[in-house]
């Protein structure tokens, strides 16, 4: 097993390469100048040198990126924001607790919404149960989260008023007590959880309800059935765990879409974090910003797809016995 | 042995069942009902075995699905050692259901992938009632069905299909059965390892006292397993009857036609029949 975790890990080094330096080179090579944003327009080019100077952007782009490479490898230094003057890590540092609040939040909705409800129209296949929750998750599944968001504003913060619009705390925060500050998080993120969520929840109810219908078809399953063994335990028991392995797979996946929905709600309800902060950096050519987020991005798509990979080998036999023979 | 088996009690009756299947309409379909059953009787007596033949969707599986209890008669009734089973509560059809275990076509899938052959037949250990004792252990088990212990620490994917067939076996053995429905056992099976597999099933038959329903659409399979035939063409028995006398002497064409179509040479030749 460590050898195969060390196979997948050296894998994936040339994945992360190829992925950061294309971003580098893309973020480079766009159009517009992160020292335009500090600049009144009359100034002098003199001016404009001084300061590209200043952030090591008159060098060579190939210098530039040997330069960024041995700050990263050799010193773990992804330069300070062009902006604040901030270390990127410290910038992204504060703004990952609301993205990872945010998505874990929504994964964890969606899996339980996606699983009960595809348990649900699967036992209760072709009936008016199953083709009304079918019908509402494909609503969900085809809706743009922005859109959905936008939706959720309108109708629960602006027409109702019942739940916040925006931040993940409100002004009066620190003066309430612990419940207090719990219920308060719970209010702000109710609705970019379920904006990012729904969608999430439709696509997992999907795998779940196809594959509890073909197990419950299987020949093994009417054998459970014959042994007498309760309906039940040969639902959560059996049908169950068989259907979850592709969602196993899927999380791996998953997790670019989270963080990609995760920059479309957080700029909605104006959540401080990694999205938003990666947008405000690519709007504004703060290209260290950029780069450390990139690749905590990489990382994090990276890791995820290793442990869906070791969680399915460790679940599934027939994937361990494969990836044992191959290796 | 015809003798013994017209002495003993009859474990499995059915009288006049009939299945129906209700299609509801769609919007490109109308409602659709299908007569799978349509009014067959017949009984198994205990160590007896009684094939069902017939073509593809004649309604075979329909009436092993309905003695299973998965599929309700639309109207007859299904005994099992003189109890209807369709009018028992759960509790007990629970109680009934080990003793009449299924043996699928599909060995591959009837198997769980994600469980070991030992926790396959562990758990079908443990799903016997308390108030029975049970047959063994799974070494016995594998042994019986003539298989290495070794074999229980593998997984279905890692076995051939006559060895996963095996295990199906080992495992409807474990809840100690007086009937065990064949749902073309060996269709799946090359030649040697089906007649490998019959030999296995009639030293089984003789040694536990086992009946059998045996479904299959192969007549050269059929009468190496079963001391009775039933002929099945749209959802009724044309004929039935011993089986020596049935395949010897057929009495109706659709008969004569399953026997022209059954492979009767390549079996003469392992000597068997």
């Amino acid at each position: 097993m460590i050898s195969i975790i060390l196979k997948r890990v050296l894998d994936s080094v040339p994945t992360i390469i190829i992925g950061i330096t294309l971003t580098f080179l893309i973020v480079h090579l766009a159009p517009g100048d992160p020292g335009i944003r500090f600049l009144d327009p009359s100034q002098s080019p003199e001016i404009q040198q001084v300061i590209q100077k200043r952030f090591g952007l008159n060098e060579p782009l190939y210098i530039q990126y040997w330069n960024w490479v041995k700050r990263v490898l050799f010193h773990f230094d992804f330069g300070n924001s062009f902006y604040n003057g901030k270390p990127s890590s410290e910038v992204l540092r504060s703004a990952l607790l609301p993205t990872i609040l945010l998505a874990g939040c929504a994964l964890v909705f969606a899996l339980i919404t996606g699983i009960l409800l595809g348990i649900l129209a699967a036992i209760r296949s072709n009936t008016f149960t199953d083709r009304t929750i079918t019908i509402i998750m494909m609503l969900f599944f085809s809706t743009p989260a922005f859109w959905l968001g936008i939706m959720f504003l309108g109708v629960f913060s602006i027409q109702l008023g019942w739940l916040p619009s925006s931040h993940l705390t409100s002004l009066y925060h620190d003066q309430l007590n612990t419940i207090g500050r719990f219920t308060d998080y719970i209010k702000h993120l109710f609705l970019p959880v379920l904006t990012l969520g729904l969608p999430l929840a439709a696509t997992f109810f999907r795998y779940i309800r196809s594959g509890v219908i073909e197990a419950l078809r299987s020949d093994y399953i009417l054998g459970a059935r014959a042994r007498g063994i309760g309906h039940n335990k040969i639902l959560f028991r059996y049908c169950l765990k068989n259907s979850l392995l592709p969602i196993i797979s899927l999380l791996g996946v998953i997790i670019p879409a989270l963080l990609s929905g995760a920059v479309i709600v957080e700029v909605i309800f104006s959540l401080p974090g990694m999205g938003r902060t990666m947008v405000s950096a690519v709007f504004g050519r703060d290209y260290p910003i950029i780069l450390a987020a990139s690749i905590l991005a990489f990382f994090a798509v990276v890791a995820g797809n290793l442990i869906a990979d070791i969680t399915y080998s460790i679940i599934d036999p027939r994937i361990r016995y494969q990836t044992r023979k191959n290796s | 042995m015809q003798a013994g088996i017209t002495a003993s009690k009859t474990l499995l009756q059915i009288q006049n069942l009939r299945i129906v299947y209700q299609q509801k309409s769609t919007f490109f379909t109308a409602d659709q009902t299908v007569h799978a059953v349509n009014g067959v009787s017949f009984s198994i007596r205990q160590g007896e075995s009684f094939a069902i033949v017939g073509r593809s969707g004649c309604g075979k599986t329909s009436i092993a699905m309905s003695a299973l209890g998965f599929v309700k008669p639309s109207a007859g009734a299904i005994s099992f050692m003189g109890k209807n089973i369709w009018q028992l509560n759960r509790k007990n059809i629970r109680r009934l259901r080990p003793l009449i275990q299924p043996v699928f076509q599909d060995y591959g899938n009837s198997l769980n992938p994600r469980m070991t052959v030992n926790k396959i037949i562990i758990e079908a250990l443990r799903a016997q009632p308390n108030d029975q004792t049970r047959t063994g252990n799974v070494k016995q088990l594998l042994d019986t069905v003539g298989l290495d212990s070794e074999i229980r620490w593998r997984y279905p994917h890692q076995l051939s299909g006559g060895q996963k067939q095996r295990i199906n076996i080992a495992r409807a053995l474990a809840l100690n059965p007086k009937l065990l429905i064949l749902d073309e056992p060996v269709s799946s099976q090359d030649l040697s390892a089906g007649v490998q597999l019959i030999e296995l099933l009639n030293r089984l038959k003789q040694t536990y006292q086992l009946s059998y329903l045996l479904i299959s659409h192969n007549l050269s399979i059929v009468r190496l397993l079963s001391d009775r035939i039933a002929i099945m063409k749209n959802g009724v028995f044309t004929e039935q009857g011993p089986a020596e006398t049935l395949l010897q002497h057929p009495s109706d064409n659709h008969t004569k036609e399953l026997i022209d179509a059954s492979n009767l040479t390549n079996l003469s030749k392992t000597g068997l029949v």
